[in-house]
């Protein structure tokens, strides 16, 4: 391996955190040390790879070595849980670029979707990718026939922005009591899912559950990138979210634009569902409530409207929680909401927002 | 002294230089015309005066005080009012309101007051009422005053706007396009309005227009714009013939 | 702006008409013609009504969203409670002086949130206040003044067996002044600029309207009511139990200021009583009520996206001039 994880960090910029694991008092020497302690701050492929394929045996000493293997695996496991805030904030975001409406339903679609997937699996018997995909698809058109039901109307009418707040939290209010209807409003238990192998690093122990999550939303934000940047339907929602009325005069299609939105924002909450069974097996009708208002919250810390930054957002808040997790747990969530505020106040448009102004 | 004047103001956003050195000023009590082709930057000088956005350089004084960096509710409190292009009424509002809601910040009774319908209360909506529907007489707006702003026939809402500034009692009046989409009688009525307010209240105005008639018969001095520069400056007469204007707006070189 | 006479007899014939409902309300109680259950009905309207108005002053005179209301009142229960729990005053008196403390807690909370999140335009109030009433909630639920998870108990009421009606007077008048309050200011010249930046902000801007400040006031002034709200409701209740001020409830408010028609005060007081003895009275269909309540709530946004009464004040006088049938000058009466 060519490249250098530790000449890679030095290279960012990240000199301090490096400073502070390093306190065995020698430095790492070049070459032996091959290996990065923050696979994650890896932004390179080589410098991920290096990361995953060098062993841990540098920090050997009692108590540190404990700590660090705590604190990676709190890192991968936050990794892990932010993925699948990424992949529903991916949705928040792009509902709110384009219709300028905080969607609170959206969190709520997670829910729909690991209800299908155990539907589909436990009661119809599928095979599990069978039921990923009916989920997927389920929930893109639940995506659909929500915009087209609940919002379609106060979006072509320029009704108050208000009215369609309280409309999606209708929704919101809706969907769940639906499925408490449906399927009760007690816990269920997922079956298994992906029953594939963790990956033993060292004593570094990754489940399959936070790799496979880690990259399906990478593969997914890649895609969304793609076809946001690339395709003629891509450059029809960039249009539609810049300016909604002269995308029409340019004969681009809002209504369509706007359907194909949702059930986009929609299709990737029911993979974050999927992967959410997967990783914590078990489901109930208000689990759409705390998971929607913290992927909502990646959102906004990321930069409502941007892609990296709803992914970058659900990351950061996944790390965050898992790691205050370990030291107070009681305090989480109102760690997660106070990196929303100070990050509100320092930079309102978020970490990859675009600051847009207000023409007189 | 000038009562405005404006010493190498310029605005860059990002790379694009709005404005570059734009000097001129305004005596009191002058009605004075800004005037170049679309995008020239005349409303983005509006914006820079009133505070919208802080000038990257250069000055602007009101009576030989600097405004700059003050904010836009703070330049209007010291005599700078304005109008906008696109007109900005508080739609839902009655008309008489509107015109309120410019007079506030001269206005002295606290929230207590306000709320428990004290003496003060009373005296000041009192004396507020009657030189709000003043201005609105002056304006021709009076048989409109309790209608909804956002129900009035377009040329009244742009008369509107202005009632607004003056309410605020300013020293210079800043009109954008006042006369936009105005039919000619409209546009007559207007310019008679626009003098009698300068006679009335002793405001300067400086005017953004692109009806050349208006202008012309309007404005005793005139500021010509292109391309964030100034290129011309002077009397109507001297404007009208000024190879350099004509190249401007036919696009001449 | 009305005459002064007016609206004097206006204000006089509303006052007669709430002290008369007041005490109808109150030997209603006092004789057992309502039940226990009941008084406490009429008690949650009337905190409710006073939480859809305050809110009602934010969103619908100042345009803001907010979706952590209930954080105020979180704040101003445990300030009530741990006062008149510590102090030494009979109820009667230090219950006043808990609510004021109560007030200014949460209006101090207001303070420090709104001045960070009403510099910015757009929908940072929303999330900001979100973010706040969350992290207050959590943060109640850990400490160990407020009692943690378990919650605070042992909170006196002035309501028990000898005075079923103990409350009614703090919860009633409160919630008429509130009214009475905020019918003013929206007519006083801080209401004119509150709505002024509602309906444009630039444009309130340039008519040399303070914008910060306006909508600072607005938005603490809100939060003191919130919070003496929050005062009143854990000294109905006994206890304050920090899962009930979350997210949901903040939403539940708001729906109840939108459904009657955002900046239409009686709209807040009309929605706020229904969709507090609505659901009471539809205990018994408890699987269906929130489907129905969810659906009715879409189908009001679609078909009346400004809310019930919109923008329009019920007015007492206008009423009479209509079934009357005499033309007469607005005379905007109250309830």
């Amino acid at each position: 391996m060519k490249s250098n994880p530790l000449e890679f960090r030095r290279k960012e910029g990240l000199k301090p955190s490096f400073r502070i694991f390093s306190y065995s008092g020698k430095r790492p020497k070049k070459g032996k040390s091959g290996k990065n302690n923050f696979p994650f701050l890896a932004r390179s492929p080589q410098g991920f790879a290096a990361g995953l394929g060098t062993s841990n045996h540098f920090f050997r000493l009692e108590g540190v070595c404990g700590f660090m293997n705590l604190f990676l695996t709190q890192t991968i496991n936050g990794l892990g849980l932010g993925s699948i805030y990424a992949l529903v904030a991916l949705g928040y975001s792009m509902v709110y670029g384009i219709v300028k409406l905080i969607n609170f339903a959206h969190g709520d679609i997670i829910m729909v979707g690991s209800y299908m997937v155990m539907f589909i699996m436990t009661v119809m018997g599928m095979p599990l990718i069978l039921a990923v995909i009916g989920s997927i698809l389920f929930c893109a058109l639940a995506g659909v026939l929500i915009q087209r039901v609940a919002y379609h109307r106060l979006l072509t009418h320029d009704a108050p922005r208000i009215s369609l707040l309280i409309t999606a939290l209708g929704v919101s209010i809706f969907l769940q009591n639906l499925f408490q209807l449906l399927f009760g409003s007690e816990v269920r238990s997922m079956p298994t899912l992906f029953d594939l192998p963790a990956i033993q690093l060292g004593e570094l122990h990754i489940t399959s559950a936070n790799i496979l999550n880690i990259v399906v939303s990478v593969v997914m934000m890649i895609g969304l990138q793609t076809l946001v940047a690339r395709t003629r339907i891509g450059k029809a929602m960039r249009a539609t979210s810049e300016d909604a009325g002269a995308a029409k005069l340019m004969g681009i299609n809002t209504n369509h634009t706007v359907a194909f939105t949702f059930a986009v924002g929609s299709g990737l909450a029911a993979v974050g569902a999927a992967l959410y069974c997967n990783t914590y097996p078990q489901i109930k009708p208000t689990m759409g409530n705390l998971l929607g208002l913290k992927a909502f919250v990646a959102a906004v810390l990321g930069g409502i409207g941007s892609i990296p930054g709803a992914m970058l957002g659900g990351y950061i808040l996944g790390v965050a929680e898992s790691w205050t997790k370990n030291f107070y747990s009681n305090l989480t969530d109102a760690i997660v909401f106070g990196i929303l505020i100070v990050m509100l106040l320092v930079k309102p448009s978020g970490l990859l927002g675009k600051n847009v102004k207000e023409k007189v | 002294m000038p009562l405005l004047e404006t010493k190498k103001l310029g605005i860059a956003f990002g790379g694009l230089r709005a404005l570059d050195d734009v000097c001129f000023s305004l005596e009191s009590g002058e009605i004075m015309g800004l005037i170049g082709p679309n995008g020239a930057g005349k409303t983005t000088v509006f914006n820079l005066l009133t505070g919208v956005y802080p000038p990257t350089e250069g000055t602007v004084e009101l009576e030989g005080k600097s405004i700059i960096g003050k904010k836009t509710a703070q330049i209007t409190q010291s005599g700078i009012a304005r109008t906008f292009q696109n007109i900005r009424l508080f739609k839902d509002a009655s008309v008489i309101d509107n015109v309120k809601t410019a007079m506030n910040y001269q206005m002295k009774y606290s929230v207590l007051s306000g709320i428990l319908h004290l003496p003060s209360y009373w005296k000041e909506e009192a004396q507020v009422e009657e030189q709000a529907e003043g201005l609105l007489d002056v304006c021709g707006l009076k048989q409109y005053a309790k209608a909804t702003a956002k129900n009035l026939p377009y040329g009244q809402q742009r008369k509107l706007e202005i009632a607004r500034a003056l309410a605020a009692n300013p020293k210079v009046l800043l009109l954008d396009e006042p006369a936009a989409g105005m039919n000619p009688t409209e546009t007559h009525e207007l310019l008679e309005t626009i003098r009698t307010i300068r006679e009335q209240f002793g405001v300067a105005v400086l005017l953004i227009e692109h009806d050349m008639s208006f202008v012309m018969g309007l404005c005793e001095h005139i500021v010509v714009l292109d391309y964030g520069k100034v290129i011309a400056e002077g009397l109507p007469e001297e404007i009208r013939t000024n190879p350099r204007v004509i190249a401007a707006y036919l696009g001449g070189e | 702006m009305m005459n002064k006479k007016k609206a004097y007899i206006s204000y006089g014939i509303n006052l007669i008409l709430v002290l008369a409902l007041f005490f109808f309300l109150r030997t209603l109680i006092v004789t057992g013609v309502l039940n226990r259950y009941q008084a406490d009905l009429i008690t949650l309207v009337c905190i409710n009504v006073t939480m859809a108005v305050s809110l009602n002053l934010v969103t619908g005179l100042l345009g803001q969203l907010v979706l952590g209301h209930a954080g105020f009142m979180l704040v101003g229960a445990y300030a009530a409670a741990l006062f008149t729990k510590n102090s030494s005053l009979p109820l009667q008196f230090s219950l006043p002086i808990g609510l004021v403390l109560a007030g200014i807690l949460a209006a101090v909370f207001g303070v420090i949130i709104g001045i960070p999140a009403l510099r910015l335009r757009g929908d940072y109030l929303a999330i900001i206040t979100l973010g706040f009433g969350e992290i207050i909630r959590v943060i109640a639920n850990n400490l160990k003044i407020t009692g943690g998870a378990m919650g605070l108990g042992g909170i006196k009421s002035l309501t028990n067996r000898q005075h079923p009606a103990g409350m009614l007077p703090f919860v009633f008048f409160i919630a008429a002044v509130v009214i009475f309050a905020m019918f003013t200011f929206g007519r006083s010249r801080h209401g004119r600029a509150v709505i002024a930046i509602r309906e444009d902000e630039i444009a309130a801007e340039a008519a040399g309207v303070n914008t910060t400040y306006y909508k600072l006031l607005a938005f603490v002034l809100a939060a003191f009511i919130a919070g003496v709200a929050g005062g009143l409701y854990a000294h109905h209740l006994g206890l304050i139990d920090p899962s009930k001020y979350d997210f949901n409830r903040s939403v539940e408010f708001l729906i109840m200021v939108v459904l009657g028609g955002m900046g239409s005060i009686t709209g807040s007081i009309l929605s706020a009583s229904v969709l507090t003895i609505l659901p009471e009275l539809l205990r018994g269909f408890s699987n269906y009520r929130m489907l129905a309540y969810s659906v009715v709530l879409i189908c009001v946004m679609l078909f009346r996206p400004t809310g019930l009464l919109g923008r329009a004040e019920f007015s007492l006088s206008a009423l009479i001039r209509r079934i009357t049938g005499k033309k007469q000058d607005a005379a905007k009466g109250g309830v």
